[in-house]
C-alpha cells in the first residue's frame, strides 16, 4: 500500500525513513523543489503527482518538520490525510525534544528516532483498520452522497463554521463562568448544568492564581483544564492534554528551568507509558486524539490545542492576558493570522496583484505560519510582512538563467541563429520592446535579423523597417536586416522561411515579431500555437503590460494553454519569459510582475521603462518587493 | 498608578514615614525595571530559539545570524551534498552517513570546530533561494563550495553560474573571502578529479565572463539616456555598485583561479563514504585557517 513514508526537517535532514519498496530517484525530492519551493499550481493542494507515485505532506511549523507518504499513483488510499495526522501527533508527542536538540549546540549526534518504527507500524494498522471498519459499515448499501466527496467540499465549510460557534459559545460560557465567578462565590449553586458548573470551577481557580505572578500560572491553569479533560476518557480530551503537555514542555525550555524541565521529561514518559499499557491491556493500539471533530478542524492539532488554552486565559482575566503576551509562548493559529493576512491581502490587491494570486499567496504564507512560537513583543503583522517578503522574493526570484547572451553563443556554436518569438495582446508594445532588445544585441556586436511576422495589422512591417533604419543610423556595425513578406501572408511560413534565411546568411539571432491577439480570439491564437511548432523558437517571450491586473493571470494562462493545446506536439512549449512593457508608468502599483511570475513560473527578463532605445532593464527584485510591501 | 501617587505624596510629606515610603516606591520601580529586562531578554531568547527552529518561515531568522562575523557558509548546486556536509560537521559523533534529502529552508548553527566557535551555515541550493545565499555572503568569513562531481560536465553552465555569482559578489572581493570548492561524490566511479573539473570551471567561468560584461546593464553606459520617469534611479545605481568588479581575472589573459585575489581551494570530498576520500581533516585544518 505505503511505498515510503519520511520524516524530514525543512533543512534536508532526514530524521526518520521508512521504505517498503524501492521508489527510484527520490519522488520526494521532486516534491520540495516542484511543489514547496517553486509554488507550481497543483490539482489539489495536498497531493502532487510524481513519475508512478502520488504524495501526500504535511507540516510540524513549530518543529520545522515535514511528513511525507509516498504511494503508487494507481492506488486510491483515502487514509492518508488521517495517516499523516495521526503519524504527525505520535511523532511529536515521542520525539519533541529530541528534534528540539537538533538546534542545541550542545548536542553532538543525530538523535536517533529508529525506535519510531514500531509505533509507526502500529499507527499504520490502527489508521488501517479504522479505514476498514468504516468501509465495512457502508458495505452493501450505495454511497450517500453525505459520504462523497462532493458533499464534503460543499459541507466542510458550513460544518467548520458551525463547529466554530459552538466552540465560541463555549469559550463564551467559560469566561462568563470565570467573570462571574470572580465577582460571586455561589456561580456554580445558581447553575445546575454540568458544563457551567466546570467552568465555575475553573473560573474560582482561576481567580485564585491570578495573585501568584510568575509562569507557575499558566502550568496550573492548564492542569486545570487538564483535570476537567482526564475525567472523562474520550478523544477530545485526551488530545487537549496532550497539546496541553507540548505547550508545557516547551514553556519549560524556555524558562530554562533545570527542575521545570525535569519534571517535564518524567511527565512525558509516564504518559508514553501510559499509552504503551493501555496498548497492552485492551490488545489495540490507542491513536492520539482519534476524534473525527478534530479531524475536520484546523489539520494542525497541536496549535489549535495550544492556541485554544491561550484564548481562554487571555479571555479569562485581561491582566493574565497581558502578563501572557508579554512572556510570549504565542503559538500562531489561523485564527491570529486571519487578521493580518486579510490586511496583506488588500494591500497586494491595492498594488495591482490579480486577486486571486493575492488569495493564493496569502494562504501558502499563512499555511508556513501556522503553528510557529512567536516572542511575545513580536508584532504578529511584523512577522507576516517578514514571511511575505520571503515568499515574494522566492516567486520572483527566476530559476532558469536569464542569460541570453550566453545562449546565443550556444547556439552559434551549432551552427544556427537563435531565434526569439515575441507575443502578447494588442498594443502592449511588441514592436517597440523588440527593437530595444535589438538595439542591446547589436551593441553586443550581434548580427540581428528581424522577422515581420505581423502579417494583419497594417503599417506593421514599416514600422519594424523605420526601426532598422534606425537601428542601423544609431549603431556602427548596422548587421541588422528585416525580413518581410508583406501582409495577409501566413506567418508561420516567414517565420520559418526568416530562419533559414538566417542560417545561411550567418545571422546570430532572429527576432520574430507576431501579430497581437487578444487571448479569447481562437482562431489567432491557433495561428500563433502553428508558428511556435512549426518553428519552435529557443525563447517565446510575452509582452505584458505592467498596467494590466486581473486580466494577467487570463492573458497568460490561455496563452500557455493555446501553445499547449492547439501544438499538436507531445512535448508542447510553453512561454520561456516575460517582458514586462510600461514600467515607467505604474509608480509603486508593480503587481503585475508577480501576478505574472506566479501565474507561469517563468522570469521577467526585461522591463521596459520608456520609448527609446535604451529604456530597457533588467528586473532588480529587491525594488520590486520593496515597491510591493510600502505601505 | 498606585506608584506615582505613592510618589507624589511621599515627595509632599517630610515625616521619616515617607521617606521610607519614598525608599519603598524607588525600591519597587527598581524590581519593574529588572522584571521588564528580564521579560523582554526572555521573550527574545525565545524568539531566537523559535527562528532558529523556523528558520525557513522567516527573513528574522538570517537577521538573527547576520550579525556573526564567524559565518562559514556552505553553497553550490542542488544535490551535491551540502547538507551532507553541514552534518557531518555539526555532528562530528555521527558515525553513519547522514540521510539527506532537498532542502527547503536554511541549516544553521553554533559549531565548534578545532578551537574556534564559529556559524556554520548551509543554503538550499534550489534557484529560488539565491537571495539566502546572497544574504549571508556579506559575513561569511570563508565560503564552501560543493560540486557534483559526476554530473558537473552535464550542468557545467548552470553550477558555473551559481560559483560566478560568489566569486564575482562584491563583499567576496572587497573582503578577499576564502573559498574551498570540494568535489564531492569521489566514491563514484565516473567521478571526475577536481584537476579536470578545475579546468572544466575555468574554461566556462571564461566564456561567462564575456557574457556577463554584456548584461542588459551595459546599455546604460552606451548611448545617450533620456531621463524616463522612473523612481528606480537610485537602485540602478546601486545595482552598478554591486556590479563593479563583475570581471573576473585578468582582461585578455585566460581566466584562472590563481589571478584571483582570494585564494580558492579546489579539494575531493565523499561523503557517502564518511569522508575516507579527503577526510574530514582537511575541511577541519581549512576552517582552522579562516581563524588565524
Amino acid at each position: 500500500m505505503l511505498d515510503q513514508f519520511t520524516i524530514t526537517t525543512k533543512g534536508g535532514v532526514v530524521l526518520w525513513c521508512k521504505d517498503y519498496a524501492s521508489v527510484g530517484p527520490y519522488p520526494v525530492d521532486s516534491l520540495v523543489k516542484d511543489v514547496l519551493i517553486q509554488n507550481t499550481r497543483t490539482e489539489s493542494n495536498s497531493k502532487y503527482i510524481s513519475g508512478a507515485f502520488t504524495l501526500q505532506w504535511s507540516f510540524a511549523n513549530e518543529l520545522n518538520v515535514i511528513f511525507v507518504a509516498v504511494y503508487q499513483k494507481i492506488l486510491q488510499l483515502p487514509y492518508i490525510d488521517d495517516l499523516l495526522k495521526h503519524v504527525k501527533k505520535h511523532f511529536i508527542t515521542r520525539f519533541e525534544q529530541d528534534i528540539k536538540q537538533l538546534v542545541d549546540p550542545s548536542c553532538l549526534d543525530i538523535p536517533d528516532f529508529d525506535a519510531f518504527d514500531e509505533e509507526f507500524e502500529q499507527v499504520v494498522r490502527a489508521v488501517e483498520d479504522k479505514e476498514r471498519r468504516a468501509k465495512n459499515d457502508r458495505h452493501g448499501q450505495p454511497r450517500k452522497f453525505e459520504e462523497t466527496r462532493k458533499f464534503q467540499t460543499t459541507a466542510k465549510g458550513a460544518k467548520l463554521e458551525l463547529e466554530e460557534l459552538a466552540q465560541s459559545s463555549e469559550m463564551d460560557l467559560l469566561s462568563k463562568g470565570r467573570r462571574q465567578g470572580g465577582k460571586m462565590r455561589s456561580f456554580a449553586e445558581r447553575h445546575g448544568s454540568e458544563n457551567s458548573a466546570k467552568a465555575g470551577k475553573k473560573g474560582g481557580r482561576k481567580v485564585k492564581e491570578n495573585r501568584v505572578w510568575d509562569g507557575q500560572v499558566t502550568k496550573e491553569s492548564m492542569q486545570a483544564l487538564d483535570y476537567s479533560g482526564a475525567k472523562s476518557d474520550d478523544g477530545i480530551d485526551s488530545g487537549r492534554s496532550v497539546s496541553a503537555l507540548i505547550d508545557e514542555s516547551s514553556r519549560g525550555i524556555r524558562t530554562a528551568d533545570g527542575i521545570y524541565e525535569v519534571a517535564d521529561v518524567a511527565e512525558r514518559s509516564s504518559t508514553a507509558g501510559a499509552g504503551a499499557d493501555g496498548a497492552d491491556g485492551n490488545g489495540e493500539f490507542v491513536l492520539l486524539g482519534d476524534d473525527d471533530s478534530a479531524s475536520d478542524h484546523d489539520d494542525n492539532g497541536m496549535s489549535k490545542g495550544s492556541g485554544k488554552l491561550s484564548s481562554t486565559g487571555g479571555i479569562g482575566s485581561v491582566f493574565f492576558g497581558m502578563f501572557k503576551s508579554l512572556t510570549g509562548g504565542r503559538v500562531l493559529s489561523a485564527e491570529i493570522l486571519a487578521e493580518p493576512m486579510a490586511r496583506m491581502r488588500e494591500h497586494l490587491t491595492n498594488k495591482n496583484v490579480a486577486s486571486d494570486i493575492a488569495d493564493e499567496i496569502c494562504k501558502t504564507v499563512a499555511k508556513s505560519m501556522i503553528g510557529v512560537r512567536v516572542g511575545g513583543l513580536q508584532n504578529i503583522r511584523k512577522l507576516v510582512e517578514q514571511s511575505m517578503e520571503t515568499a515574494l522574493t522566492r516567486i520572483l526570484t527566476p530559476v532558469s538563467s536569464t542569460d541570453i547572451i550566453r545562449d546565443i553563443e550556444n547556439a552559434k556554436q551549432k551552427g544556427r541563429p537563435y531565434t526569439m518569438a515575441f507575443v502578447g495582446v494588442n498594443g502592449v508594445g511588441k514592436s517597440t520592446n523588440l527593437s530595444k532588445v535589438c538595439y542591446w544585441l547589436l551593441q553586443n556586436n550581434k548580427r540581428v535579423l528581424i522577422a515581420a511576422c505581423d502579417t494583419f495589422r497594417s503599417g506593421a512591417v514599416e514600422q519594424l523597417r523605420v526601426h532598422v533604419r534606425n537601428l542601423r543610423a544609431l549603431s556602427e556595425n548596422q548587421d541588422v536586416e528585416i525580413f518581410e513578406r508583406g501582409y495577409g501572408k501566413d506567418s508561420a511560413a516567414i517565420a520559418k522561411d526568416a530562419i533559414a534565411f538566417g542560417a545561411s546568411d550567418g545571422f546570430d539571432v532572429v527576432l520574430i515579431d507576431t501579430a497581437g491577439r487578444m487571448q479569447d480570439n481562437e482562431p489567432l491564437m491557433r495561428a500563433l500555437a502553428k508558428l511556435v511548432s512549426v518553428n519552435s523558437p529557443d525563447k517565446i517571450l510575452f509582452v505584458g503590460e505592467a498596467l494590466v491586473g486581473n486580466e494577467a493571470v487570463d492573458q497568460l494562462e490561455k496563452f500557455n494553454r493555446a501553445l499547449r493545446d492547439f501544438s499538436g506536439q507531445s512535448k508542447p512549449r510553453h512561454i520561456d519569459g516575460i517582458i514586462l512593457t510600461k514600467f515607467d508608468t505604474i509608480d509603486d502599483r508593480v503587481g503585475a510582475a508577480l501576478s505574472m511570475t506566479y501565474t507561469t513560473g517563468q522570469p521577467i527578463v526585461f522591463v521596459g521603462t520608456g520609448q527609446t532605445y535604451t529604456d530597457l532593464r533588467k528586473m532588480n527584485v529587491s525594488q520590486v518587493i520593496r515597491a510591493l510591501l510600502r505601505a | 498608578m498606585d506608584d506615582t501617587a505613592r510618589l507624589v505624596e511621599s515627595t509632599t510629606s517630610t515625616s521619616s514615614t515617607s521617606s521610607l515610603l519614598l525608599f519603598g516606591t524607588i525600591f519597587i520601580i527598581v524590581i519593574s525595571g529588572i522584571v521588564w529586562i528580564v521579560l523582554q531578554r526572555q521573550s527574545a531568547a525565545i524568539s531566537t530559539k523559535s527562528l532558529a527552529l523556523a528558520s525557513g518561515t522567516s527573513v528574522a531568522a538570517l537577521q538573527s545570524s547576520k550579525k556573526r562575523s564567524n559565518t562559514v557558509l556552505i553553497t553550490g548546486p542542488i544535490g551535491a551534498g551540502k547538507t551532507a556536509l553541514w552534518c557531518y560537521i555539526r555532528f562530528p559523533e555521527n558515525k553513519a552517513a547522514p540521510k539527506t534529502q532537498t532542502s527547503m529552508a536554511v541549516n544553521s548553527a553554533e559549531v565548534k570546530v578545532g578551537d574556534v566557535n564559529i556559524c556554520l551555515v548551509d543554503v538550499p541550493g534550489h534557484q529560488k533561494h539565491r537571495f539566502d545565499r546572497d544574504a549571508f555572503l556579506p559575513v561569511a568569513r570563508g565560503v564552501v563550495f560543493v560540486i557534483d562531481s559526476v554530473s558537473v560536465s552535464q550542468n557545467l553552465t548552470s553550477t558555473t553560474e551559481l560559483l560566478y555569482d560568489v566569486l564575482a559578489n562584491k563583499h567576496v572581493q572587497q573582503k578577499e573571502t576564502p573559498v574551498l570548492i570540494l568535489c564531492n561524490k569521489q566514491d563514484d566511479p565516473s567521478a571526475l578529479s577536481n584537476v579536470r573539473i578545475k579546468g572544466l570551471l575555468e574554461e566556462e567561468i571564461d566564456r561567462l565572463r564575456a557574457s556577463r560584461q554584456a548584461d542588459i546593464g551595459s546599455l546604460r553606459n552606451v548611448g545617450a539616456i533620456t531621463g524616463a520617469a522612473n523612481d528606480n534611479g537610485d537602485d540602478d545605481d546601486e545595482a552598478a555598485a554591486e556590479k563593479a568588479n563583475d570581471f573576473l581575472g585578468y582582461d585578455g589573459k585566460r581566466f584562472s583561479f590563481e589571478d584571483l585575489p582570494n585564494p580558492v581551494q579546489i579539494n575531493e570530498s565523499s561523503m557517502a563514504m564518511n569522508m575516507s576520500i579527503g577526510g574530514m581533516e582537511q575541511i577541519h585544518s581549512w576552517i582552522a585557517d579562516l581563524f588565524e
